[in-house]
């Protein structure tokens, strides 16, 4: 479940699939080095280097090492699995600005996609009956293309 | 489809497997044959189809010489057909029990041929201790139990990725939720049982909500009114951009039940009245179990007056005028700015109309404080939000101005004679 703070931080309003959460404010980040045992080594790095320059005191520094990450992660096509194993131990570790990154990105990768879409990438099975799948379909028409 | 099938790769690459399977079914059930493929094989071929019960008569006997008048011997088709399966068994029959074959695409052609050949001929029926989790081999039984239908549909269902265990969605899948929309949210309520329960029952999901293209045009009263109630109370954040099916009463039911509710945004909600809102307000701010409205935006309401305005003001409690400077963008065209103003609408400093007004922003022009009007009396650059009436400035195609910076910022292809 999310870890939600009480702040009045809300979020962009710039694009049409707007988040439905305020994300936690830099006050609750602990930007400690964050090991995670189940990646690749070229990705620890980059993430204990995105660690150390979010760490500064320069805003600039930090905004460039948030959109290198980005972009990073972006490039290398980085796998579902490994994607939500750091979402995982960042929220574990309670590094906010890391969280965000890579559940921004989990979140690219759901946005815009169909039902099939989403179990396809993500590996989960559909365990619906037929007729629960149909009602639920029903309860929100309008939200939906087909 | 080539004959030789020694040397056709084991997967064609142009023909589908529905082509296959329609082929393949023709084949069984209709009458012709050629002794040569009995033969072929050492044994006789069991009908499929339960109609047919001449088991002295052999299937290829069913076959028509002809079926698509291809001037070709179907018998040899058929030879050969059955003959590429062999190979296939004889190839891939290691693979399938050794090693996680991760094709779509191999799926559906093997329960395909699994259900047509299945008796048939020795074909490697698809064995159960291969390294997929359970419900690979579940959705493998739903398809040899659909007798005739679209082996494909069924086979949808898969988790295709191999690294993950048990088809459950990971648990820090719920943690991304919250960096979704309203759609996708809904969208993904519909993946499978134990999200839909996340996303119904955690409120914390549903504290704000956005709604905005393509959502706005579709949704109505009563569906606000559900998704708001999602929050349990909570909700603080109420977005509706360009809502034109919204009404005053569908707001205020929203109001009735969330008294949490702090900022609310309704430009372009064109059934909603300045009168409405603020009777709505009215009612909400001065109850005591509600904190109140703080911030609003209209977006600029038609046939708002002075009086409105100051009534407006009077309920969100604005006291000091305290200046928050307000720059023009095209995107406040979509979506209206989200800083700590109480309301976006003010008096023009030159026309005296209530319209949402825009300062200059720094490198613009001379004495900055000067230049705050509405859009109407001094126009700006899209971009830039600078004023252009007194510098150089052209007007796009999309009926926006630019300022002359801005300008050349532009790739050339976008302007004509650039």
């Amino acid at each position: 479940m999310a870890e939600v703070n009480e702040t009045d931080q809300t979020p962009n309003l710039g694009d049409s699939t707007t988040p439905s959460q305020p994300k936690p404010e830099q006050i609750t980040t602990t930007n400690v080095a964050v090991p995670i045992p189940d990646v690749g080594p070229q990705l620890q790095v980059v993430v204990d280097e995105f660690i150390l320059k979010n760490g500064s005191s320069d805003e600039e520094v930090r905004t460039a090492a948030r959109n290198d990450l980005r972009d990073f992660i972006e490039r290398e096509e980085i796998g579902i699995t490994t994607l939500l194993v750091v979402v995982k131990y960042a929220h574990e570790f309670k590094n906010a600005d890391l969280l965000d990154a890579f559940c921004e990105r989990v979140a690219d990768l759901i946005k815009d996609k169909k039902v099939v879409g989403v179990r396809e990438i993500f590996g989960i099975v559909n365990d619906f009956t037929p007729e629960e799948e149909h009602a639920l379909r029903d309860e929100h028409p309008w939200a939906f293309e087909d | 489809m080539t004959l030789n099938f020694t040397q056709r790769p084991i997967f064609p690459a142009h023909t589908s497997e529905d082509n296959m399977v329609s082929q393949l079914r023709t084949v069984n059930g209709e009458k012709g044959g050629h002794e040569e493929v009995h033969d072929r094989f050492g044994y006789r071929r069991e009908i499929v189809d339960k109609g047919e019960k001449d088991k002295n008569k052999d299937i290829v006997d069913l076959l028509p010489s002809d079926p698509f008048g291809m001037d070709i011997d179907i018998s040899t088709t058929f030879t050969a057909i059955t003959g590429w399966l062999g190979d296939l068994e004889l190839e891939y029959g290691d693979h399938m029990r050794n090693k996680v074959v991760n094709h779509k695409e191999d799926y559906r052609l093997f329960a395909g041929f699994n259900f047509f050949w299945n008796n048939a001929m020795k074909f490697q029926s698809f064995p159960t201790n291969l390294m997929y989790h359970d419900q690979h081999n579940k959705g493998f039984d739903r398809v040899s139990e659909s007798v005739g239908t679209n082996c494909g549909e069924s086979v949808n269902e898969f988790a295709v990725c191999p690294d993950v265990i048990g088809g459950d969605p990971h648990d820090a899948f719920v943690l991304a939720l919250s960096y979704l929309g309203t759609k996708d949210l809904l969208m993904v309520e519909r993946v499978c049982r134990s999200l839909c329960y996340t996303i119904r029952n955690d409120s914390l999901l549903w504290r704000n909500l956005y709604v905005d293209q393509p959502l706005n045009e579709r949704i109505t009263d009563d569906i606000l009114v559900r998704l708001t109630n999602r929050a349990e109370g909570n909700l603080r954040f109420l977005s509706l951009i360009k809502c034109p099916k919204i009404t005053d009463d569908g707001l205020r039911r929203v109001l009735e039940t969330n008294p949490k509710l702090t900022k609310l945004f309704i430009p372009g909600c064109t059934r909603l009245s300045i009168e409405g809102i603020l009777n709505n307000l009215k009612a909400f701010n001065s109850s005591t179990e509600t904190a109140g409205i703080k911030h609003i935006r209209t977006g600029g309401f038609y046939g708002i007056t002075l009086d409105h305005y100051e009534q407006l003001n009077n309920l969100l409690g604005v006291q000091n005028n305290k200046h928050i400077p307000n720059y023009y963008h095209r995107a406040n065209l979509h979506a209206p700015c989200d800083d700590d103003r109480a309301l976006d609408v003010e008096i023009c400093p030159r026309c005296q109309n209530l319209r949402l007004v825009y300062d200059c922003p720094a490198g613009g022009c001379r004495p900055k404080d000067q230049c705050r009007a509405c859009i109407i009396c001094i126009p700006r650059c899209a971009e830039c939000g600078r004023c252009v009436h007194n510098s150089e400035y052209e007007e796009t195609f999309s009926l926006e101005y630019l300022c002359s910076d801005c300008l050349k910022q532009l790739p050339r292809c976008q302007e004509p004679h650039g």
